[in-house]
């Protein structure tokens, strides 16, 4: 597929490619920072009333929600070094080894193909 | 006789003896649509109270119990067959049509079962039809899988009659209503259930067999086994305090595996088994309020995680892989699934105005109210983690990310239909709350849209984003590897064997030890016996007849002596 040229995309298609252009992460990371400052910043405009004590501490999802996430990940990455093994551990006749079998696709490229 | 005698299932039941006469193409395509059409509106304006009783050996089976419960959970059933039929349009192989069919007949059987022999029939229906979607895909590989999933399945079962039959003997009923665990046969009937919910240690059927199924055949397989259970854990075991526990850890652990794994139809079964957690603590808590987070969890989570099995589904149909490690990019041909999937993932992360944040939050206030505040904090922390495995990992390796160098065509029209249906249910359930809360078992006295609710997870979620922008950035979010990882199934499918065979290398050792022994004894008695009584052996030798009478007189003398003495 990869020989394919490149194809003419719609209007949806342009837009998510918004995000390939040289400097979109960077620009995508400074939208989510002032965006993450703006729903702390509003903690300060309601009373909150929570039934769980800690959760009425300023901003406590937003470190929770940023401590959960990192924890995950770090996490995940320590069990990756126990828990990883070849693609065909379970040997050649196992679904993780074999191919998709072509009866159950419809492969076909952007030009028809 | 009524259309309200006959039992929902039948339904199904009839169009699937009936499929194989009809042709292939549209006029199959369309029974396969109808029928769940039918059954959801015979099921919506037919009321409550139990229809269709049946004598069965001494005891009246009620084959059709509609109640507010047995009814939300039937009529998403109906929508998920509907839906996943029509993501199934294209396919011409019987045998999976009429698995379909048969499969969503059963679980909506047992949806409405009033006793628990009712259930266990359609129990059994469930699994006997699955495996079908599982062997569907035609290798070695989902022949094996198949097999162990029907042994769990089979197994699951056997526990539930033997259940049935203990609690009948104790209490003298099989009406299938709340009960106590403590007995064996409660306990029994509550494992039955607990395998096919996923519980944590007998969950790896499900991580094991949905993505060997087909690329439809998993689509439906996502809707009904699991939610059945949780349906029978709602009707069964509701209040049942070590369901709180049980779910708690269900919504930890998938979380980290799903994390690093690589074929991402895996990655939404470990997903799936996460959001049954939610489910399953709704089910202990037990309140009306949680019962009807239940219920409600399960009907969105069935819209969704559809979804995204379908938007998943249509890239391995389209490239032939769902192995995040081989995919990335297709915005630029597939923006279309693309947007459905990012819907999907925004609907099970919670986001506002999609339907997860307005079911999930009914379990975690409810949790918060009885003050389970532990089991709170496990169930916020597991909504990031939902987050960083469905709501990022699928759209952004499938559709974004590294360019892949794959351009594969948009999804066939019909797939995009069945997304574009169930993508829009996704959000009309998030903007209008109450079209799904007025249909939960209980009356709902709850606001979804307070600013402290949506203000809290906004920043629940936005800030979990930042992390993973920072950690991506960063290069610490683990890379997409093909590998295997492994799970509880290695011990059945790598140490049970292993040692098996260790055991049976031990008592090959201990039996030639044996019959080297005997045999080189054996030996040495045959040996002395030649030498005795071979043909040069003393005793074989030719005696003179002399010696014979020489011998006589002795023996005759010997006699005299004893006589007289």
């Amino acid at each position: 597929m990869a020989n394919h040229p490149e194809p003419k995309m719609n209007a949806l298609a342009q837009f998510y490619h918004l995000s390939a252009r040289k400097g979109a992460p960077t620009v995508l990371l400074g939208v989510l920072t002032l965006a993450c400052a703006l729903v702390l910043a509003l903690d300060v405009i309601y009373v909150k009333h929570e039934k769980v004590e800690m959760a009425n501490a300023f901003g406590f999802y937003a470190y929770y929600g940023f401590a959960c996430f990192t924890f995950i990940i770090f996490a995940a990455l320590f069990l990756r070094e126990i828990i990883r093994r070849r693609e065909d551990y379970y040997g050649d006749q196992d679904i993780n080894a074999e191919q998709t079998p072509e009866h159950m696709l419809e492969r076909k490229t952007f030009d028809g193909l | 006789m009524g259309f309200d005698q006959i039992p929902a299932a039948f339904y199904f039941f009839a169009a699937a003896l009936a499929v194989p006469f009809i042709p292939k193409g549209w006029p199959r395509g369309a029974l396969m649509l109808a029928i769940p059409i039918l059954v959801a509106y015979n099921i919506w304006q037919m009321g409550f109270g139990t229809f269709a009783t049946m004598p069965f050996m001494g005891f009246d089976l009620e084959l059709m119990r509609v109640d507010s419960l047995s009814r939300v959970f039937t009529l998403i059933f109906c929508l998920a067959a509907f839906l996943g039929n029509l993501y199934a349009w294209h396919l011409k192989d019987t045998v999976q049509q009429v698995a379909a069919l048969l499969y969503a007949g059963s679980a909506i059987g047992a949806c409405l079962a009033g006793d628990l022999i009712t259930l266990f029939f359609y129990w059994e229906g469930t699994a006997l039809a699955s495996v079908f979607l599982i062997w569907a895909r035609g290798t070695q590989g989902a022949y094996n899988t198949g097999m162990r999933y029907l042994l769990i399945q089979i197994g699951s079962g056997v526990i539930l009659i033997a259940g049935v039959v203990l609690f009948y003997r104790e209490s003298g009923s099989i009406a299938f209503e709340n009960m106590t665990l403590g007995s064996l046969g409660t306990w029994l009937i509550f494992l039955s259930f607990g395998i096919k919910a996923a519980f944590p240690l007998l969950h790896n059927w499900l991580q094991d067999s949905y993505p060997a199924a087909t690329v439809t055949g998993t689509v439906i397989l996502s809707a009904f086994t699991t939610k059945l259970a949780i349906y029978a854990l709602a009707r069964g075991f509701a209040g049942t305090e070590i369901l709180i526990y049980i779910g708690a850890i269900m919504t930890l652990f998938p979380i980290f595996f799903a994390e690093i794994e690589n074929d991402l139809r895996k990655v939404l079964a470990y997903s799936l088994n996460n959001q049954l957690g939610f489910m399953v603590v709704g089910v202990g808590i037990g309140s009306e309020m949680a019962l009807n987070g239940t219920a409600a969890h399960a009907f969105v989570h069935i819209l969704y995680k559809a979804l995204l099995f379908m938007s998943v589904g249509a890239v391995l149909f389209r490239t032939g892989t769902s192995k995040a490690s081989e995919l990335g990019g297709l915005y630029r041909t597939m923006p279309i699934t693309a947007t459905f999937c990012l819907i999907g993932a925004a609907s099970i992360s919670a986001f506002p105005l999609f339907s997860g944040f307005i079911a999930k939050s009914l379990i975690l206030s409810e949790a918060a109210y009885k003050h389970y505040d532990f089991i709170w904090l496990i169930l916020v922390f597991a909504s990031a983690g939902v987050l960083s495995h469905s709501g990022i990992k699928i759209p952004f390796f499938t559709f974004f990310a590294h360019d892949s160098g794959k351009r594969p065509a948009e999804a066939p029209a019909h797939m995009l239909l069945a997304m574009g249906i169930t993508a829009a249910l996704c959000i009309f359930i998030g903007v209008v709350p109450n079209a799904l809360y007025s249909i939960l078992p209980y009356a709902v006295d709850y606001e979804p849209y307070t600013i402290a609710h949506v203000v809290g997870q906004l920043q629940l979620l936005l800030f979990a984003l930042l992390a993973f922008g920072i950690l991506f950035r960063i290069g610490m979010h683990p890379p997409e590897v093909r590998a295997t990882n492994l799970d509880t199934d290695w011990l059945y499918r790598k140490m049970a064997p292993s040692v098996v065979l260790t055991c049976a290398r031990g008592v090959a050792i201990i039996w030639t030890y044996c019959a080297d022994l005997t045999l080189s004894k054996l030996w040495k008695l045959t040996e002395r016996l030649y030498r005795t009584h071979g043909p040069e052996g003393r005793m074989a030798r030719v005696w003179p007849t002399g010696s014979m009478v020489l011998w006589l007189a002795v023996i005759l003398a010997a006699a005299l002596l004893v006589n007289f003495i």
